[in-house]
């Protein structure tokens, strides 16, 4: 029995990635045959790259210890937490995980449409590796949960949305796993359903079980996690207490005013739509961070359409690096649409007369679909810029604690 | 840092559970994924997976469940009519009907499996990916709801047999060693066929070729005796031959005990299992890169 609940050890994913057919897609057969055929002693003209998802990762959880994941999309939480429920194999390295684990977010995997409640209580509580005795001892509970007494002999494809996921989330948090993997990005159901679900998660984490916790919420990881593992293009960028990493990570986005995000991403987004590169320009078109009050600031990013019919919507959020936020901004609230047609666009945002009190900013960018549920792409903090002075509108100091907004109001004698 | 999972000594009283469950995650060796143990602890998982696919494999239809007895019965009609009637093939001095049932009872356990079993791991994709359990289960337990159908035409068998007036003997009992060694020549080519349909879904396309084939080269329309002698030898290389000789001794009692047919079975199933199990474990451990 160890003390520890996981301890990996140069955890590593590699992934083949064929130039023309993106990762991971299945061979067919004729493809490879008819290569043979051709030209047999020739070299496999799309020769897979090998591309790291994760690259040496160690880490250790403790039982009853809360680890944070954190880290822009595409550097490998996903593939870690994949590793660590052995749904795929690691290339390289090994871990160790004393107890059960089980998922809060991802349920209801293993329904099945066609079959009723009470089929499908079993077939999932099984899927998750629970006996046919565990689950009988606790489908009462499961059932009194979900409140979908009357429903049991009833097809799923017959419930509502809302009681197939008390169902569902029922059975997995009956499963009462000893290690919790909460991955955020992968919440589903209504915003209720989200708030009751890390509300149990919360409870969990309480309660001495251990927690692994995927999020981009760093104020929710904050609040959870004594320890915070951050990633970035597969690699551990930082690792150790919540308040250095989390302050690591802010810090860490850019230093130049311009970010290449494909860089960052890591593995290539599947979206129609991604932000490939972002930047900050001065009035003079220059590449800039620092700012004085009351100046220019333009923001131009670069989008990548994999689907040039794709349309899209975009927001900007800008927040205080203690993550206040100041604004949010979409295009169409400028009656701004992304042409259609073509696979790069650039586009470029212009910020008159900035008049925000000296102090570090953060950027963060969205492109979304045109109803903005899906959302395609999503850089959080991706730019930071500074405020350094008052500049042309006033040369008393500023101080951050007094506010965040300059106005210029009219003063008069009245 | 060096990282060990020794005997640890901080063990708090709040964690003391001897029983926790303990789970190295390596890269793949070559036969470091097959653990009994494991597959012990997911037993229930076989029989729940299984009755999900008996349960359904038959709903929205009008006939239901009848359609397990009705189908082996209809396709020895046809096969009677067409091969017993038309074109007059021996059938070992038994009704040409009875004949082609008892060939049927182990080749629709076979092929219905391989069919079942060998789409299944692609059927339930969604699960792979997001879920881990040992993937054997799912091929297996997909070949396990095929024993429900053969259980059901048996009994049919029986009300035929007693019907034609040839009595039932001692000898039916052997039908289920026969029957689990059906079963294990059925897992065996589905776990190769599910496995390499994950890379290929060629493989999905091909299968009901090669099943039809499979049937051909096999005992089914016509009797062994009718395979010329020099051929013999290659023919019970088919493990398939070899039970189906076997079943028709059992039911029928028509011939003689086919010993070295039912041995080049018990071997070729062997292999054949051991062939399954291998390949599927060896592509099990990227299942959920590519499906």
């Amino acid at each position: 029995m160890s003390e520890f609940a996981i301890l990996a050890q140069g955890l590593s994913k590699a992934y083949r990635v064929t130039p023309s057919r993106g990762v991971g897609q299945y061979r067919t057969l004729q493809e490879e045959l008819t290569r043979l055929v051709r030209r047999p002693f020739a070299r496999d003209r799309h020769k897979p790259e090998t591309f790291w998802a994760l690259d040496d990762v160690s880490f250790q959880v403790r039982h009853g210890e809360a680890l944070g994941i954190i880290g822009r999309n595409g550097a490998g939480k996903s593939t870690l937490l994949k590793l660590l429920a052995r749904i795929t194999r690691p290339t390289r390295g090994t871990a160790h995980v004393y107890g059960r684990m089980g998922s809060l977010l991802e349920v209801g995997t293993g329904f099945h449409p066609e079959l009723t409640g009470r089929e499908n209580t079993f077939l999932n509580g099984a899927i998750l590796g629970m006996t046919r005795r565990d689950i009988r001892q606790r489908f009462d509970e499961i059932v009194a949960f979900a409140e979908v007494e009357q429903f049991l002999d009833t097809p799923v494809k017959r419930y509502s949305s809302g009681m197939y996921m008390r169902l569902a989330f029922a059975v997995a948090a009956h499963l009462a796993p000893e290690i919790l993997v909460v991955d955020e990005v992968l919440a589903v159901g209504d915003a209720a359903f989200q708030a009751k679900s890390l509300g149990k998660m919360g409870d969990v984490a309480r309660s001495g079980r251990t927690v692994l916790f995927v999020s981009h919420n760093l104020a929710a990881v904050s609040q959870l996690c004594q320890t915070v593992l951050l990633l970035e293009r597969g690699h551990t960028a930082a690792y150790g207490p919540v308040e250095q990493v989390v302050s690591h990570y802010l810090s860490s986005g850019n230093r130049d005013g311009q970010v290449d995000l494909d860089a960052l991403r890591g593995a290539p987004s599947t979206e129609p739509v991604h932000i490939t590169f972002a930047e900050l320009l001065d009035e003079e078109g220059r590449v800039c961070q620092d700012f004085a009050m009351g100046s220019d600031i333009t923001l131009r990013f670069r989008l990548h359409f994999t689907d040039v019919s794709a349309v899209t919507r975009l927001a900007i959020a800008i927040r205080t690096s203690d993550g206040l936020p100041i604004t949010m901004t979409t295009d169409v609230d400028a009656g701004f649409v992304t042409p259609t047609g073509r696979s790069d666009q650039r586009i470029a945002v212009r910020f008159p007369d900035i008049r925000l009190y000296p102090g570090e900013y953060r950027v963060t960018l969205w492109a979304s679909d045109v109803s903005q549920v899906e959302v395609y792409d999503h850089a959080e903090d991706c730019l930071t810029f500074t405020i350094t002075d008052g500049g042309r509108l006033t040369q008393r100091p500023l101080k951050r604690k007094y506010g965040v907004l300059f106005l210029s109001p009219t003063w008069s004698v009245d | 840092m060096k990282v060990t999972a020794g005997p640890e000594t901080a063990t708090s009283a709040d964690h003391a559970d001897a029983r926790l469950a303990h789970h190295r995650i390596a890269p793949p060796t070559s036969w470091s994924d097959l653990s009994f143990a494991e597959l012990w602890s997911f037993r229930d998982l076989f029989g729940i997976l299984a009755l999900r696919d008996i349960r359904l494999r038959y709903k929205q239809t009008a006939f239901g469940v009848a359609w397990v007895v009705l189908q082996p019965v209809l396709s020895s009609l046809i096969f009677a009519a067409i091969f017993g009637s038309l074109a007059k093939l021996p059938s070992d001095g038994v009704p040409y009907i009875l004949f082609v049932f008892a060939g049927m009872l182990p080749w629709n356990l076979f092929a219905g499996s391989l069919q079942r079993a060998g789409n299944s791991l692609v059927g339930d994709a969604r699960l792979i990916s997001k879920v881990y359990f040992p993937r054997i289960v799912i091929p297996i337990a997909s070949a396990t709801a095929v024993l429900l159908d053969f259980a059901v035409a048996f009994v049919v068998m029986g009300i035929f047999t007693v019907f034609s007036g040839i009595p039932i003997s001692l000898t039916w009992l052997a039908v289920i060693p026969l029957a689990a060694l059906t079963f294990a020549i059925a897992v065996g080519v589905s776990l190769v066929f599910s496995a390499l349909s994950v890379y290929y879904r060629d493989f999905t396309y091909a299968l009901p070729f090669i099943i039809q084939l499979w049937m051909f080269g096999s005992p089914l329309v016509y009797s062994t005796s009718l395979v010329p002698a020099k051929w013999q030898a290659l023919y019970g290389l088919n493990p398939m031959s070899g039970v189906m000789d076997g079943f028709r001794w059992a039911i029928l009692g028509q011939r003689e005990f086919p010993l070295t047919g039912l041995a080049l079975s018990l071997l070729g199933a062997t292999l054949l299992l051991l062939l399954g199990v291998y390949v599927f474990q060896r592509v099990e451990r990227s299942f959920a890169d590519v499906i």
